[in-house]
């Protein structure tokens, strides 16, 4: 003789799901919460790049509105890059300014106003790690990205429902936890209020 | 089991040879034909804007904060184009620079207020320890940039 299945009370279930979503997205929630203070001080620096400066004086060229192949490479062994010059490279943005690629992430930037040139190479680096991950973050990948971040977001909803419900009683959302709670929503309500309903 | 484990193989294989693709194409893919010279556009730019064209260059700069810009070198000397996305819309990487890229967008036009360009050429004279006369600002600044719908750039 079976005896009936007992039925799991529904707090079994909340547990559960917010035990293993928990498991499943703490890489991502890491990813994205390194991201998110990287970005939020754009302001004061780059996140996904750090930009190295060499400065040099040079001899000036016969012309500023002509580089040729030996000047371009005479600059490029002076700056010790090994990469070949290409004059397909050259751009002159504006009056005095003459800019060279010697890669994608290497850029020589000449000012020819004063009588002694002065080049100055910008080595652009990608930052380990950051680059990644603010490319996941800001979803630059796209495609199939947007899904599974999608799918992170949804998580993220239920991970904060559940979260309230896992205490009954003087610990649950009637008691402390719902005390937590209004507090973590009057906070930033007073910000919205002073820069957003103010501003 | 066999039938999943497949799956999985040919969906990582496809997305690495996806990845591994020499061209990167962001929005619609531009034809790579049909393409108007930036030198052509820059003489007389009314006449285009708010058309859809496709333009080719070599890429000089791209925005190293969000990469939300590139500068496209012009077919003449000493011009650019200005190609510019709303934040996040296409995220230009920096590996862009000194490829080819042929674009297909509308040409817009934008008008800088007197005060703005006063500011500007003020930062700017600043910057280069030089002296500034706001007298010396004619009137507002009108320049024009390019919004892209679709962009290729393809690998030398």
């Amino acid at each position: 003789m079976s005896t009936p299945k007992k039925r799991r009370p529904l707090k079994y279930y909340n547990i559960l799901i917010h035990r293993y979503l928990g498991y499943f997205f703490a890489g991502t929630t890491i990813v994205y919460a390194i991201s998110g203070f990287a970005v939020n001080h754009m302001e004061d620096w780059n996140p996904n790049y750090s930009i190295a400066h060499t400065k040099q004086e040079i001899q000036p060229f016969a012309s500023d509105e002509e580089v040729t192949q030996a000047e371009g490479e005479a600059l490029f062994q002076q700056f010790a890059i090994k990469e070949s010059f290409s004059p397909d490279n050259v751009f002159y943005p504006e009056e005095g300014v003459i800019e060279i690629l010697a890669t994608a992430q290497d850029k020589i930037t000449i000012r020819t106003e004063a009588q002694t040139w002065q080049a100055d190479l910008a080595q652009t680096r990608r930052r380990p790690a950051l680059h990644l991950f603010n490319f996941l973050h800001l979803n630059s990948a796209k495609k199939l990205w947007t899904l599974y971040a999608d799918i992170y977001a949804i998580a993220l909803l239920l991970l904060a429902v559940t979260g309230l419900w896992m205490k009954k009683g003087k610990k649950g959302l009637l008691g402390e936890a719902g005390i937590w709670a209004l507090a973590g929503i009057l906070a930033p309500l007073v910000l919205v209020w002073m820069y957003y309903l103010k501003g | 089991m066999f039938k999943l484990f497949s799956l999985a193989l040919s969906l990582s294989l496809y997305l690495s040879t996806s990845a591994l693709a020499a061209d990167k194409v962001f929005g619609e893919r531009p034809n790579l034909k049909d393409t108007v010279k930036i030198s052509q556009i820059l003489d007389a730019p009314e006449k285009y804007l708010g058309k859809v064209i496709q333009v080719e260059g070599i890429v000089m700069d791209v925005c190293p904060m969000r990469g939300c810009w590139m500068k496209v070198k012009s077919d003449r000397k000493k011009e650019n184009l200005f190609i510019k996305v709303n934040d996040g819309e296409m995220v230009f990487p920096m590996s862009a620079r000194g490829k080819n890229t042929v674009i297909k967008g509308k040409l817009v036009k934008q008008v800088m207020p007197v005060k703005d360009v006063i500011e500007v050429e003020k930062a700017r004279a600043e910057k280069k320890g030089e002296k500034f006369d706001p007298k010396s600002v004619k009137g507002p600044r009108t320049s024009y940039m390019f919004k892209p719908i679709g962009v290729v750039i393809q690998d030398k």
